[in-house]
């Protein structure tokens, strides 16, 4: 696996950062463990869990974990690296017009319409992780403790 | 320090703890790979993010479908007639996502 590889895949994914981690999670789900095979399920579980615990912005953090996973502590720098830079060369060119950009109703629901795409592959990733994490009795019992907690 | 250079620094040296920092934690995690307690502890860890993720799915399944206080009834019809034509033809998902976004724009998701 070449480093420019790794800067290119999460390039891809980059792009497609729309909301938070959770939203990312069918994404990371389809490109890396379906199509391309780098990691595993539980290994993303993994790092969304670390990512969310460490310091820092949650899904810089996830990012830089898979990396390290990957590829070691290279993997990391260019999966990081390669996982903003799109988003950094967009926000570049935002700031150029920013006044009245956010406000614009073109703006907002061309991310609704986005939004609403991504929630499809949101249900059909919860469905698998539920499969997966929720396995025994005991596993059960501290979701449901961990739900009532939350909400 | 102005500008793009200043743009370019802020971003690196924002991500340059995250990266040592999860460094070091996959190579103590690597160490205890075999052992069973960790091993445990990070069966149920598991479940915690699970349900931490689950809430934000909600959350974000709410903003899209509740628009001021009303059901926003475009989204729900599109993301129904979405997922049906999913199952039947297979597309990427960056193409999906600017598909998605150009609907809402024709069809004024909005308002």
């Amino acid at each position: 696996m070449k480093l420019l590889e790794i800067f290119y895949i999460f390039s891809l994914l980059g792009i497609q950062m729309i909301g938070n981690v959770a939203t990312m999670v069918p994404v990371f789900e389809k490109e890396l463990i379906n199509k391309r095979k780098l990691i595993t399920k539980n290994e993303l579980l993994d790092s969304i869990t670390i990512g969310r615990c460490g310091p820092g912005a949650a899904i810089i953090n996830t990012v830089s974990f898979l990396g390290n996973r990957i590829h070691g502590i290279l993997g990391a720098v260019f999966a990081t690296l390669g996982f903003i830079f799109f988003p950094f060369i967009i926000i570049i060119l935002i700031s150029f017009f920013i006044n009245g950009f956010l406000e614009s109703v073109v703006i907002k629901n061309f991310f609704t319409g986005a939004l609403s795409f991504m929630i499809i592959l949101i249900i059909k990733s919860m469905i698998d992780f539920a499969k997966m994490s929720l396995t025994d009795r005991n596993t059960m019992v501290i979701f449901i403790i961990t739900l009532i907690i939350l909400l | 320090m102005k500008g793009y250079y200043g743009a370019i620094i802020a971003t690196i040296s924002f991500i340059i703890p995250s990266i040592i920092i999860m460094t070091i934690i996959n190579k103590i995690l690597d160490k205890f790979k075999d052992n069973q307690k960790v091993e445990k502890t990070l069966k149920y860890i598991r479940v915690i993010a699970f349900a931490n993720i689950l809430i934000s799915c909600i959350s974000i399944i709410e903003r899209a479908f509740i628009i001021n206080n009303n059901m926003n009834f475009k989204v729900i019809v599109f993301v129904i007639l979405m997922s049906i034509l999913l199952k039947k033809v297979k597309i990427s998902s960056i193409f999906g996502i600017f598909f998605a976004g150009i609907i809402g724009i024709l069809f004024k998701f909005c308002e």
